[in-house]
């Protein structure tokens, strides 16, 4: 089969304002189909306001189609055989391990979310999923943070072994850590 | 100009050194040098702490570097990654990460090479 028939999965990564919200846009745009955008940051107060501002502004006049998923990605309402993007697995994760105000079983968690995904895979055509790296500071955190850390950095290993490309970026410029030439041949390169 | 990017503690500065021959008189130190003489150094090291500073006393770090990055047109922008932990808790500690996220953004672009060093060995990004 050829690459460019296939529906494909992308995960995208990178630390805090690393540019990977503008790459994963710019993949989606270039995979083509119907586009929706499925944000999962509850807008808690006002900095989380601003940065739902920002990243609507961002990825304006790109014709996405805003989704709003806080938890659940099996009850979001998107196309079948679109392009979907999830901004971003970080806010899921915790949106769903710290649900009304109290921890939940992280095992539970990480099958939740992974059942989500695999409706996005089953449902969408193209997938891209960003997430982040909060990995590489000091630790010393509480036991619901290091819960956390734990959920995600498995959702992040899991999805990678499942993609078909992975990138991290770094100051806005990608590293292929899987899948390089997939990225190239819908030309999402810097 | 050169961008020199990794985690702490990962021999940034030393392979900057030997790789573009600078003397340690013509490092500028970011977290302790002096903020209103950058001018003739060759190199900027801990480029986070500085914008981090100029930050503390209402400068704005882009105009700061830029105006460096005018004079210096080879300079050499050694930064720590810090964007890569868990969101900080202390407002100031989140916008100094945006901050220095976005500038790092911005000056990788303008860059002629970036080089990500990994327990000491470098990876070129670009260039």
């Amino acid at each position: 089969m050829n690459k460019g028939d296939r529906e494909m999965f992308y995960l995208v990564s990178g630390g805090a304002a690393s540019g990977k919200s503008a790459f994963a846009e710019d993949l989606a745009v270039r995979l083509g189909g119907e586009r929706v955008y499925l944000a999962t940051m509850q807008p808690w107060d006002a900095e989380c306001e601003q940065r739902i501002l920002r990243h609507r502004r961002l990825r304006s006049g790109k014709g996405f189609r805003t989704v709003e998923c806080y938890e659940d990605l099996r009850q979001a309402d998107i196309p079948d055989g679109g392009t979907v993007l999830v901004e971003c697995l970080s806010n899921l994760a915790a949106n769903c391990l710290f649900q009304n105000g109290r921890m939940q079983d992280p095992q539970t968690v990480y099958r939740q979310i992974l059942c989500g995904v695999e409706y996005l895979l089953q449902k969408a055509g193209h997938l891209v999923v960003v997430t982040n790296e909060l990995f590489s500071d000091g630790g010393g955190y509480d036991e619901g943070t290091q819960q956390y850390l734990i959920l995600l950095g498995k959702l992040n290993r899991t999805l990678a072994a499942r993609a078909d490309g992975v990138a991290e970026l770094v100051f806005g410029l990608p590293v292929f850590h899987k899948g390089g030439d997939f990225f190239e041949t819908v030309g999402a390169v810097v | 100009m050169v961008l020199i990017l990794g985690g702490r503690a990962q021999g940034k500065l030393s392979y900057a050194m030997e790789t573009y021959c600078l003397k340690k008189e013509q490092v500028f130190d970011g977290e302790n040098g002096p903020l209103d003489r950058l001018d003739g150094y060759s190199a900027i090291d801990r480029l986070d702490r500085l914008i981090g500073r100029l930050m503390q006393e209402g400068k704005e770090p882009e105009d700061v570097i830029c105006t460096y990055l005018a004079e210096h047109p080879d300079a050499v922008l050694i930064t720590d990654e810090i964007g890569c932990g868990v969101v900080p808790m202390d407002a100031f500690l989140r916008d100094w990460r945006e901050k220095t996220g976005r500038v790092c953004c911005m000056l990788a672009k303008r860059a002629d090479r970036v080089e990500r060093v990994f327990a000491g060995i470098a990876t070129t990004l670009k260039g």
